[in-house]
């Protein structure tokens, strides 16, 4: 697909999330939402219809693409479908990483005062 | 290798299907089934039945959402759905009109906001309340091993109320001889000061048969427990079983708990084994901290008693229902072998037992079988009342539909005109008040889970250590979508029929959207009796806090002002009952001593307790009895 990769910053947070967890490897809807949920300590907790959402704007951005790999028979569900990051998807996830890396490293972030994560 | 598709499972693929627009379901239905069966599986092997209610109380309103979000996202969409013909299948024709309808509420966000919080308001009502008697009365008695075979047992007069307990003679008259029940165990409260270090705890135990665990067919979650029917051996062995939960709470949960000792009453017993997590005997209610042997129990009370005096009766039984017997079957057995007991007991039994010769047979229900017929009556009004509530709700939803169909004469009489059949009209506003119902039962079930939240933190003041889990359940859930669907049903009726009875001509010729017609008998019906439900239950809200404050206002007959109370259990400290009275006298001596220093009019009266509670029964005057000091505090 002919996408330049900015059209589609910034990411929304759990569109970031779900990508970074691709990045490592392919996933099922179920695997992917617990790996998200674990991930972030439970801060992302997708339901399936609103995974199914997020899952269905990034196939069709073009960032997400359905696996024709399949997994160890063993471990396999015919039925199961996998989802695996597409290139354009993988730039767009750096772009993105690059985008927040920069702007927590720039002056005024560095300059917020530590806050307890708890609060 | 796929497990067997659970009723959950099949409830949640039929909601996607109902709810999820074609288009959706057909690219992620599969899918959303799966990931729900999977967080299920996960679920119940970490957490249980509670684990269940977990993944359903997240993927319900999930799934409502991505279904509305669905849907509107559809009718934004430039590309209209194609258009519904009659030879569609009935769900298809169903969804379209659901889909109508949906829109309807985005055009009406206001209306239709408040219907639903109407409704979500009294079902919540209901299901806060059902919760409660799903808990109490329904839910089987948890921790226990086919808990609908499980009868308790009692001895009762023919003819006349009131039971006997068992004396423990009684009891092994029964367990040895009975042949419709798979074992009968004893059991008998005692209060209990448990300690495994330096501070005690007050609690409530069980002093139980040795075979009481295997008919209730308990499994431990840590050591053994008491085994065989060997009672006295038992009692000799000192042996206790902890609750889960004391367990967590006094010993930290410590896999090395098995073994160690346990001061009970101020005797040191042996910790044998942890009762599984929220077994708690019979009456799931009282929460029981530990189980000791039967035979302890008079010791641990401070008195002496022998197990096998037939005149010492304390003692509850619960026996377990064999495959081929009834409870009808059991209690004829049982009055045969209780009426041979008594002949056979004669002169060993003090005189008035005679009279209990039959037995009565009923199955556990969470609440002691005497008991039962109040908790129930009074669970029951309070049901009633509830009910009241979701009427008026539903009543006072029915008329906004009514004024709504007023509203809406015009759309339905060009709908008329372009060939809606009268059958199509009424089904597309029966869906649209289920639809209305239905999400405001689903928010009322919400609703129920902060209630009874709520609920579970007021404390009774009475003397017993009450832990129940009253929280919804998968029944609850269903319970309160059934009875708002079909609210919705009976209180949509009427606006949907009056709404598409239109004279077609005159109402689309007619410029105002319908102002000045004669007026509705049905809509004067429906505020009649909407008024009519306020003022019962306005009026029963008023006696009852009539009732409490007159319960709170009476007069014992004494200043109460000031006055406080404490009591001691002496006698599960080994004190006997002259030792108990030095005691207090002294205890009270030096209160007094106290106050004085400190320049507070503070009196310690010693027992005049009998009197005292007999006085606020009679309104009588009090008597004082061997101390002067309770007037100074009395007046």
């Amino acid at each position: 697909m002919p996408s330049d990769p900015r059209t589609h910053l910034p990411l929304k947070p759990v569109d970031l999330v779900l990508l970074l967890t691709l990045v490592e490897g392919e996933q099922h809807g179920y695997a992917l939402a617990t790996e998200i949920a674990e991930r972030t300590d439970g801060v992302v907790r997708l339901e399936p219809g609103n995974l199914y959402r997020v899952i269905r704007r990034l196939v069709d951005d073009g960032l997400v693409d359905v696996s024709q790999k399949r997994p160890v028979a063993a471990l396999d569900d015919e039925r199961r479908r996998y989802y695996r990051i597409t290139a354009l998807g993988e730039r767009v996830a750096a772009l993105e990483v690059q985008r927040l890396r920069a702007l927590v490293s720039s002056r005024a972030a560095r300059a917020l005062p530590a806050v307890p994560a708890s609060a | 290798m796929r497990p067997p598709v659970s009723w959950s499972e099949r409830c949640y693929a039929a909601l996607v299907w109902l709810l999820c627009p074609a288009e959706f379901r057909a690219r992620f239905g599969d899918e959303m089934v799966d990931f729900f069966r999977d967080a299920l599986l996960d679920a119940r092997t970490r957490a249980g039945r509670r684990g269940i209610v977990a993944v359903w109380g997240r993927a319900f309103p999930d799934v409502v959402a991505t279904a509305l979000r669905e849907h509107i996202a559809a009718l934004a969409s430039p590309i209209a759905a194609p258009p519904l013909t009659p030879r569609d299948p009935m769900s298809i024709r169903l969804l379209g009109d659901a889909r109508f309808a949906l829109r309807g509420f985005r055009r009406n966000p206001v209306f239709f906001a408040v219907a639903i919080l109407v409704v979500a308001l009294g079902t919540g009502a209901v299901s806060t309340i059902f919760s409660v008697v799903n808990a109490v009365v329904l839910r089987p008695v948890p921790g226990t091993r086919d808990a609908a075979q499980l009868v308790e047992v009692g001895r009762t007069r023919t003819g006349s109320r009131g039971s006997l307990s068992a004396s423990y003679p009684y009891y092994r008259y029964l367990a040895d001889r009975t042949r419709m029940l798979d074992g009968i165990a004893a059991w008998a409260m005692l209060p209990l000061t448990l300690s495994t270090g330096a501070q005690g705890v007050q609690g409530l135990g069980h002093a139980v048969s040795g075979n009481y665990f295997s008919v209730l067919g308990v499994t431990p979650a840590l050591g053994t427990f008491f085994s065989g029917n060997d009672d006295a051996a038992l009692g000799a062995e000192r042996g206790a079983v902890v609750s889960h939960a004391f367990w967590q709470r006094e010993l930290a949960g410590d896999s090395a708990a098995i073994g160690r000792m346990l001061s009970v009453n101020g005797r040191q017993m042996t910790i044998l084994g942890v009762a599984p997590p929220r077994f708690s005997g019979v009456y799931p209610a009282l929460r029981t901290d530990a189980w000791i042997p039967l035979a302890l129990r008079p010791e641990l009370r401070g008195r002496a008693a022998d197990l096998n005096d037939a005149g010492s009766s304390w003692m509850q039984l619960v026996g377990r229902l064999t495959d081929a017997s009834t409870t009808d079957r059991a209690q004829a057995e049982l009055s045969a072998l209780t009426a041979q007991f008594v002949a056979a007991a004669g002169d060993a039994e003090p005189r008035g037992f005679a009279e209990y010769v039959a037995a009565s047979v009923d199955p556990v229900a969470g609440v002691p079988s005497d008991a039962a017929r109040s908790v129930t009556t009074f669970l029951s009004v309070l049901l009633a009342i509830a009910a009241l509530v979701l009427l008026i709700a539903s009543v006072n939803v029915a008329s906004m539909l009514l004024a709504r169909a007023v509203v809406r004469r015009r759309e339905i009489a060009m709908r008329i005109a372009l060939g809606a059949t009268r059958a199509r009209l009424i089904r597309q506003l029966l869906v649209e008040s289920l639809l209305l119902f239905g999400v405001g039962g689903a928010s009322g079930t919400l609703l129920a889970l902060w209630g009874t939240r709520l609920l579970q933190r007021i404390e009774l003041p009475i003397d017993m250590p009450i832990d129940l889990d009253i929280a919804p359940d998968l029944r609850v859930l269903a319970v309160t979508l059934v009875v708002a669907l079909a609210t919705g049903l009976v209180f949509g009726l009427a606006p949907a029929f009056r709404g598409s009875r239109l004279d077609v001509q005159s109402t689309l010729r007619s410029d105002s959207a319908g102002s000045g017609r004669q007026r509705s008998w049905l809509r004067d019906g429906l505020i009649v009796g909407q008024i009519a439900m306020s003022l019962v239950l306005l009026s029963s809200a008023g006696l009852f806090i009539r009732a409490l404050g007159r319960g709170q206002a009476s007069d014992p007959g004494f200043r109460v002002d000031g006055v406080v109370t404490a009591s001691l259990d002496l006698g599960s400290a080994g004190y006997t009952e002259a030792r108990a009275r030095d005691f207090v006298w002294s205890l009270a001596d030096r209160l007094e001593a106290l106050s004085g220093r400190a320049g507070r009019r503070l009196r310690a009266h010693p027992p005049a307790v009998h009197e005292l509670v007999r006085a606020r029964h009679q309104h009588s005057r009090l008597r004082p009895t061997g101390w002067a000091g309770w007037r100074g505090i009395l007046g």
